[in-house]
């Protein structure tokens, strides 16, 4: 018969596609779990100094994401400052609740809020920018927290 | 530039994994396998020229690939799994004799088995048919006498 078969080559393909398979399957498996945003690997917070973030962990690019915050009881208005670099990654697309001030200081961006904490504020932000993202939150030099995302392409 | 980047990259990625799915998946095109094709073909379109391309077209192409994957695997361990997803050949014509309740049944008549034999095997009349089988992918094959 005329046929250009190659039997060595084929069982070499089959054992990659037995690999493949498992692969998928990990990667399916991975996804349920959140390793792409959305699921019990990805949801995580951070706290120091009684303010608390909880945030995904895993992003995608221009998918909305949630940054919510529980700032710690305080005399003056509640306030909250994200580092400036961080936030450029992002479009911000609601602050609740609406801020009373936003400031810059140096390097950061101070929302201020109407009356005093403990205040739950959530940030509403879709990621344009892929990659690593360290991110950094603070009340005061004594109150602050680093966190890192990491937004899919 | 993002045009050339997703293109080339849904393109590896595609070829990729039909080749780690196997020539099996997607081959025999039963009614399902066509709308799973479908689905497929909407979800690349999604990374391919929606607004945002991000990992979730190809996670979605990789999980309906994988299920398809995962049940051919199931189905070869169970018979009646098998018989449940894939459906079973049902024979309409037995050595030239028409079973008609079984054609009422599966909504063929025997113009359409005359038409599969004509195309097919250039038969012109019932009684030239051994057996016409309605196969598992809604085709009608003609063995003739």
């Amino acid at each position: 018969m005329d046929l250009d078969t190659d039997l060595h080559f084929q069982r070499r393909i089959w054992t990659v596609q037995r690999i493949g398979w498992l692969i998928i399957g990990l990667v399916i498996l991975a996804t349920l779990m959140g390793a792409f945003g959305n699921g019990l690997l990805s949801r995580v917070s951070a706290s120091g100094n009684g303010l608390r973030l909880e945030y995904e962990r895993f992003g995608r690019l221009q998918q909305p994401t949630r940054l919510h915050f529980l700032l710690p009881p305080s005399k003056h208005d509640a306030e909250v400052s994200l580092r400036r670099d961080y936030l450029a990654a992002f479009q911000i697309e609601h602050i609740t609740p609406e801020p009373k001030e936003v400031a810059p200081a140096g390097p950061w961006l101070t929302y201020r809020f109407a009356g005093p904490g403990p205040l739950a504020v959530t940030f509403d932000v879709v990621p344009l920018e892929f990659g690593r993202l360290q991110g950094n939150a603070a009340i005061s030099p004594s109150i602050a927290l680093a966190f890192q995302q990491f937004i899919y392409p | 530039m993002d045009a050339v980047l997703r293109a080339a990259v849904i393109y590896g990625f595609l070829l990729i994994i039909f080749r780690i799915a196997g020539e099996r998946t997607l081959a025999s095109l039963t009614t399902f396998d066509f709308v799973l094709l479908l689905i497929i073909a909407e979800a690349t379109q999604q990374g391919l020229i929606g607004d945002d391309f991000s990992v979730k077209a190809l996670l979605l192409i990789t999980t309906l690939v994988g299920i398809d994957v995962g049940l051919s695997l199931l189905k070869d361990r169970s018979r009646l799994l098998h018989k449940l997803i894939e459906g079973v050949p049902l024979v309409l014509v037995a050595d030239g004799k028409v079973l008609a309740d079984r054609m009422q049944r599966a909504r063929v008549d025997e113009e359409d088995v005359l038409q599969a034999a004509r195309e097919r095997q250039g038969v012109e009349s019932m009684d030239q048919i051994k057996y016409a089988v309605l196969e598992r992918t809604g085709e009608i094959s003609i063995i003739p006498k």
